[in-house]
């Protein structure tokens, strides 16, 4: 395991939405050894359940999803009323996503698929202080 | 249309003179020869106006269905370019997300305890091959579509650049025992967008590498690429093969779009014209110069504007 080993506070709620069964179970695991608590969803539709009445202090979504995709998910984000601040990481195998630059959103970063779970540990940490407490 | 109105315009006209020339007869102001004369003199000076005139909206129908033809053929240029840059960015997703995968897994096993060494190393590698198929899939991309050159301000070293546009001929560069010379100078920077200045180069040097494609087993396969100033107006780089060389009927038409002599399936025919594309942008100059057997150069000129040489600071 190359990524920094870090201590995350234990109240950190993070929200992972991929239609990747596979990379969202190795997300989720490792997330966990690094002491976040970790819920996820398989689709947009699946995940906006999941943000009704339960706030997160980070969510990283996949775009391209079945039933809801995650553009839809993520306007459903901006218009909830526990998550409308909370940050979000876009992670997607586009590397230019129009979308995403569509977005023009402060709270919102893009992952470009592949990436080190490195990578995506400093995008979260980065994106943390941003939450208010 | 035109042509229909002119017709009916020179039968009336004849029908008119017809009936005037009968009017002036029956005032017994001409005899019966002299209104037949008339007659048929105005008669014929109307076929041959709606002669001519039939003729130049043939010659004008020519031209603009021959403008039709060479818009058609730009528009069903552009479309296929367009279908390209989708091509590469619904291929680009679909193969990064498979990657992402690999990764994750490889970098949760590598932080596993592996039951051996050699299992250790197995693992080890896979994540560098990964990164490898990113940065290539990443190259094609850019390619398919980018930014215009002028577009950037940016600056860039030479051979950076061109180590970042052999990316993708890494392999082949070596299973045709290729040897590749280059003489760039360190302190050589150009002004503009990277990824246009890779694919051009890339593309250069992949057109040099199919140009061996011809040559017996034994031969040498040699790739130089140049760069030299020429002061006061740039520097050329200079692209150069010992391969098989282009024919003559064929050098003024290698950079028209879908032009290829590459073996089936093997050439799209838009290297060199995306080429031409980037180095106009530039506002440079593409020159070629080949002979068969012997081989090929092709030589970029870009104007000082776009040339830096670091140690002095100053455009060239």
């Amino acid at each position: 395991m190359n990524s920094p080993k870090t201590e995350a506070p234990p109240e950190i709620n993070i929200l992972l939405v991929d239609d990747e069964e596979k990379l969202l179970d190795s997300m989720a695991f490792r997330l966990k050894r690094e002491g976040y608590s970790v819920t996820i969803a398989n689709n947009g539709a699946q995940a906006k359940l999941k943000i009704d009445g339960h706030h997160y202090q980070m969510i990283v979504t996949d775009l391209q999803m079945p039933k809801m995709s995650g553009e839809r998910f993520i306007q459903a984000i901006r218009t909830s009323k526990q998550n409308r601040i909370t940050p979000v990481i876009v992670i997607s195998g586009h590397l230019d996503h129009p979308k995403v630059i569509e977005l023009k959103d402060d709270a919102c970063r893009l992952l470009v698929k592949p990436f080190e779970f490195a990578t995506l540990l400093e995008t979260i940490q980065k994106m943390l202080p941003k939450v208010p407490r | 249309m035109e042509k229909k109105h002119r017709v009916i315009a020179a039968v009336v006209l004849f029908l008119a003179s017809s009936a005037l020339s009968g009017f002036f007869y029956l005032a017994g102001m001409y005899d019966l020869t002299a209104m037949v004369l008339v007659t048929l003199v105005f008669s014929g000076l109307m076929l041959l106006f709606c002669h001519l005139a039939v003729r130049r909206a043939d010659m004008k129908t020519a031209e603009l269905s021959h403008s039709l033809a060479e818009a058609r053929e730009h528009i069903a240029q552009v479309e296929k370019f367009a279908s390209i840059g989708t091509i590469a960015a619904s291929l680009t997703h679909e193969l990064n997300n498979p990657l992402a995968v690999i990764l994750a897994l490889s970098e949760e096993l590598e932080g596993h305890h592996t039951p051996d060494e050699r299992s250790a190393y197995l693992v080890g590698e896979l994540k560098p091959c990964v990164m490898r198929m990113k940065r290539i899939i990443e190259a094609f991309r850019r390619r398919a579509k980018g930014p215009r050159a002028s577009e950037s301000d940016e600056v860039s070293s030479l051979n950076q650049l061109i180590d970042n546009s052999i990316v993708l001929m890494e392999t082949r560069l070596k299973h045709n025992s290729v040897v590749f010379i280059r003489d760039v100078p360190d302190d050589l920077l150009i002004k503009g967008e990277p990824v246009q200045m890779e694919s051009l180069l890339g593309n250069l040097i992949q057109n040099a590498i199919d140009s061996f494609d011809g040559l017996g087993g034994d031969a040498e396969r040699r790739i130089s690429v140049s760069a030299a100033e020429t002061p006061g107006h740039g520097i050329v780089i200079k692209v150069s093969d010992n391969g098989v060389g282009i024919a003559p009927e064929n050098l003024d038409r290698i950079f028209n779009a879908f032009f290829t002599t590459k073996d089936g399936g093997k050439g799209t025919g838009l290297g060199l014209s995306l080429c031409l594309r980037v180095v106009k942008d530039f506002g440079g100059r593409l020159m070629v110069v080949s002979k068969i057997g012997e081989g090929t150069t092709f030589s970029v000129s870009l104007p000082a504007a776009q040339v830096i040489f670091n140690s002095s600071g100053a455009a060239a």
